[in-house]
């Protein structure tokens, strides 16, 4: 049984490795209420650091809700064990809880096999008691979070974007140039969406824009039927930079019209006397 | 306003907001060197305000800090630490980890 001693507050801190990020304040509010009444029943579980302070690595929560008591001194355990199995038995206490939330887990193993405290996946799965699938489940949720926070990052750099846009691109794990985003930019933001097909499709950027480009070139040269009050109907259609309209009558060309489209007056004219509604 | 469900979403919406401010101040230099600084609510809004997501972000991770007590949170990468100092002002202290 380890010995439990008294440790005054300035020297504790609560651990950077501890896997819990959100804090239940009515909880810690309670556990306050508690202590006032009850005093601290269980001992922090405590790590010396080389700078004579100790560092929490069980009782986080506790150690705050002391705090608001004003408890100036805490009984705790102290563990001589190094940092690397301190960061385990700080993530092996929390999740025993239940009460962390999976982006806390996931981040904490993610960061633990980075530092090389798990030497893999599979040794972290065996320690949490968890199936290596369930873990690569974990972390994976963790990959789509990054996806959006990549979006985001797009989002606020370039403001204009579409969301939806700067979300493919990060799933995809396109990096666009500045260029790039600035030619997404030009298209109207509810019509960014289109890209995405296309970027689904090719997986590269400049294909995806240039496919866009000449779909809508396309779209743009396709001809225009108009019928006039007279019986008479038009066809206008663009070609290398001309404007061609066509007039039918019961579906039989009778006059044509092409117009040089560099001038835009001389073309609106033109078509005034050529149209006869 | 926002609506914020669980503590799930207020630590995605943390992370989304430190990953964000800390990459922004490593483009404009700050950390070439200093391992740490303090960001206040003029360069926050300026971070974060440029769009209709980004200022959602700004009061989604104000809310995540105060309903939730998100108060410190590693970026994405796992690059940076980002700290509450004051939930009110809002001030924030952004630590490198590693380069």
């Amino acid at each position: 049984m380890s010995e439990i001693v008294l440790i005054e507050k300035e020297k504790l801190i609560i651990a950077d490795y501890n896997p819990r990020i959100a804090r239940n304040q009515e909880k810690i509010r309670a556990l306050a209420e508690n202590i006032k009444h009850a005093g601290m029943a269980v001992p922090l579980v405590v790590r010396p650091t080389d700078d004579g302070k100790f560092e929490i690595i069980d009782g986080g929560e506790r150690f705050l809700a002391g705090q608001i008591v004003g408890m100036d001194k805490y009984p705790c355990i102290i563990k001589n064990i190094p940092l690397s199995e301190a960061k385990k038995l700080a993530l092996a206490v929390n999740v025993e809880r239940e009460e962390l939330t999976d982006e806390e887990i996931a981040m904490c193993i993610r960061d633990l096999i980075e530092e090389g405290v798990f030497k893999s996946k599979k040794e972290a799965a065996i320690f949490l008691g968890w199936s290596e699938s369930y873990l690569n489940e974990k972390l994976k949720e963790l990959d789509e979070i990054k996806d959006k926070t990549i979006a985001k990052q797009l989002v606020t750099e370039y403001p204009g974007l579409n969301i939806k846009v700067a979300e493919t691109l990060a799933s995809l794990g396109i990096k666009p140039s500045k260029e790039d985003i600035e030619i997404i930019k030009m298209i109207p933001k509810a019509e960014q969406k289109t890209i995405l097909d296309k970027l689904q499709e090719t997986g590269d950027i400049k294909k995806a824009i240039a496919k866009y480009q000449k779909e809508r070139e396309e779209e743009i040269a396709k001809p225009v039927k108009i019928r006039a009050p007279s019986g008479h109907s038009y066809e206008i259609s663009k070609s290398d930079n001309k404007l061609i309209i066509f007039k039918l009558e019961r579906g039989t060309i009778i006059e044509q019209l092409t117009l040089p489209l560099s001038d835009l007056k001389q073309v609106i004219e033109s078509m005034r006397k050529f149209l006869d509604f | 306003m926002p609506k914020m469900k669980d503590k799930g979403e207020a630590i995605r919406q943390m992370l989304y907001a430190a990953t964000i401010i800390a990459h922004s101040l490593e483009k404009k230099g700050v950390f070439k060197n200093v391992d740490e600084t303090v960001v206040g609510r003029g360069e926050l809004r300026h971070i974060l305000d440029k769009d209709r997501d980004g200022k959602g972000l700004l009061s989604l991770a104000s809310m995540a800090a105060k309903r939730f007590d998100v108060r410190r949170v590693k970026t994405i990468d796992g690059k940076y630490l980002v700290e509450v100092i004051d939930v009110d002002k809002p001030l924030l202290k952004v630590r490198r980890l590693r380069k």
